[in-house]
């Protein structure tokens, strides 16, 4: 790590940021704060950081319309979702807006660090819980998050992934039990949340099918 | 909001068929002559068929008013079988000897109506007949409609227009019928007359309304309570939920940081949960809560991943207990800071993994002293058709698999229904 990764924190309360500040900020540049919407998206278009600490509830909507907002500014950042929340559909929404993985506040200084540094490489992280909120999610189980059953269903390659980090398998320990290699872990992770995001396009052409719109 | 508690468990049980308070008097097929109005009218009201039938042939000979009944009562009622569930009048206070005495005014006034006036339905009433029709219609396709879909989206405002305008409609034809061709006192007569037959035909539909009026009330609670319970759900995790992770985070009291997590349990439950929307869910449920008591006991963290659910039967409570004797074990044994718990629900077999990174043990060690593996996780799994493996190696943490082939029996399709 020759040059601190620059890490904005976005969440609405300023003890939450106070501390993940204080379990982070020796490792990585935290360069700005915001605790809305409003404020996310003008502190991340003008500082344009590495990566984005994204609470998944915010004030003045929710941590998707972040997300939105920065890409319509065209600003090229990453996004790391931190909740406490544990619904589903909140998690799901936030990743199909094109968060790069989800970790609970509960996590630890130092495997919070390690997300970061994974993210801002381009990778995906998977919580367990985020595993299994997925593979819900492509079982149907979570009605938010329809995916069209022909095109965007996973390999069983990646359920297999999937299940492993579930099972709470680091890349390392997936890679060594299934006998592929870490990167082709991180290919098979970056390509689950490729399919979620991409779904999105598929539901709107189906709700709009459902209802005979088109 | 007093007791915020209560409110999961006595919300489900209202929803669903609690709309369908009051209900249209069915036919009686049973004991039928033509169509079973007549039956059906005289069991709602408590007497003898033979009487209805009378009235109806009377009120024909009067007029035609009988024949005009009787073919609205026809259309109205419900078809619905009287097996299907019993008749659970509304309104106690609309006793089958107060309706008897209303349908009786009604009947008594329309003889009179038609006799002494001579006001015949074939005759110059047809604006009469046009407005009455509309208001009993106006009264009758409300509650009908009523009965094939929750009152929800009705607004209040909405019925009482409703009603006002029925009423008036009903008033206005039977007043416009009273000045045809009649003298003034004749027409004050006949207005007395029709008064009574309001009064008499506002009792017997007394239930109807009332019934309204209850359900648009209990519904207008349901919906204050859930908006309540939306916004506290909002601020408690903007607020509590957060100030409980820090102090999971922050203290190094392991006492605190387990009533911290706790408490963060509960709330998130209370919170987050959904199974007040689908009670087949079983598995689920009984994982996190066997997860749950294991953390408290043991004072360590478990990350608990759930894919899939599916109703609880002998199998998955034998599954139930051989993870939470595993995660007991490890939580015991391990050494490790955490555990992880996995489990998914499949088509043909549900799979649970309890994985722990602490010191792990050698499996050709393990003799008498781990009987507690042997017996309660991988005989409990084997008596019910399921397997347990366990994987350990010193050092290297240990994880247990679990596997329980669903019966049958169950359709493999419910983790889909919803």
């Amino acid at each position: 790590m020759t040059e601190p990764i620059r890490v904005v924190l976005v969440d609405d309360h300023a003890l939450v940021r106070a501390g993940v500040r204080a379990e982070i900020g020796d490792h990585v540049n935290v360069v700005g704060e915001a605790d809305d919407v409003e404020g996310a998206i003008d502190v991340i278009c003008a500082l344009k950081p590495d990566v984005v600490l994204l609470d998944v509830h915010l004030p003045g909507g929710d941590g998707p319309a972040v997300i939105e907002g920065v890409k319509r500014a065209n600003v090229e950042t990453c996004f790391l979702a931190l909740s406490v929340s544990d619904a589903a559909e909140d998690v799901i929404a936030v990743i199909r807006s094109g968060a790069r993985g989800y970790v609970t506040k509960a996590i630890d200084g130092s495997e919070l660090i390690d997300a970061i540094t994974r993210v801002a490489a381009g990778d995906a992280v998977f919580s367990p819980r985020l595993a299994g909120f997925v593979l819900d999610a492509f079982a149907g189980q979570i009605p938010a998050a329809e995916i069209d059953p022909e095109l965007d269903q996973l390999t069983n390659r990646e359920q297999e992934v999937l299940r492993l980090l579930a099972r709470g398998y680091a890349y390392k320990e997936v890679a060594s039990r299934l006998t592929i290699s870490v990167k082709t872990v991180e290919t098979h992770a970056s390509s689950v949340l490729r399919k979620l995001q991409l779904s999105n396009r598929h539901e709107l052409s189906r709700w709009a099918a459902h209802r005979r719109l088109i | 909001m007093s007791s915020p508690v209560d409110t999961p468990s006595g919300a489900p049980s209202r929803s669903g068929p609690a709309f369908d308070v009051w209900q249209l008097p069915r036919l009686n097929p049973e004991d039928r002559l033509v169509t079973g109005t007549a039956a059906g009218i005289a069991r709602e009201v408590g007497i003898d068929p033979a009487y209805v039938r009378v009235s109806f042939v009377v009120l024909s000979l009067a007029g035609g008013w009988g024949l005009v009944l009787y073919v609205a009562a026809w259309f109205f009622m419900s078809r619905r079988s009287l097996s299907a569930e019993p008749y659970v009048p509304v309104d106690k206070a609309v006793t089958p000897q107060v309706r008897l005495i209303a349908s009786g005014m009604v009947f008594t006034g329309l003889v009179v109506l038609s006799t002494v006036y001579g006001l015949s339905f074939l005759g110059p009433l047809v604006w009469p007949t046009v407005f009455i029709g509309a208001a009993v219609a106006i009264g009758l396709d409300r509650s009908r409609l009523d009965r094939l879909r929750p009152l929800g989206d009705m607004q209040n405002r909405t019925i009482g227009t409703r009603v006002v305008l029925g009423l008036a409609l009903l008033f206005a034809g039977v007043i416009s019928a009273s000045f045809v061709s009649l003298s003034f006192w004749q027409a004050i007569g006949g207005i007395g007359v029709a008064a009574l037959v309001l009064l008499g035909a506002g009792i017997v539909f007394a239930p109807v309304i009332s019934s309204l009026g209850a359900d648009l009330m209990a519904e207008r609670r349901r919906r204050i309570r859930s908006e309540e319970r939306a916004d506290m759900a909002a601020h408690l995790h903007d607020s509590v939920l957060q100030t409980l992770t820090l102090i999971q985070k922050r203290s190094h009291d392991a006492s605190v940081v387990s009533l911290a997590r706790r408490q963060e349990r509960e709330l998130r439950t209370w919170l987050f949960d959904d199974k007040a929307m689908h009670p087949n869910l079983g598995f689920r449920a009984g994982l996190e809560a066997a997860m749950a008591d294991v953390e408290d006991r043991y004072q360590l963290p478990l990350e608990v991943v759930v894919v899939g659910d599916c109703p609880t039967d002998d199998d998955v409570a034998a599954l139930l207990q051989a993870t939470r004797e595993a995660a007991s074990n490890a939580a015991t044994h391990s050494g490790a800071a955490r555990i992880d718990v996995f489990a998914e629900v499949g088509h043909g077999a549900i799979e649970v993994f309890v994985r722990d990174l602490g010191r792990g043990f050698d499996p050709a060690d393990v003799d008498t002293d781990r009987a507690g593996v042997r017996d309660s996780i991988i005989g409990r799994m084997e008596r019910h058709g399921g397997t347990a493996e366990v994987h350990s190696n010193t050092g290297q943490g240990t994880e247990v698999e679990l596997r329980m082939p669903r019966r049958q029996a169950t359709n493999p399709d419910e983790v889909e229904t919803f």
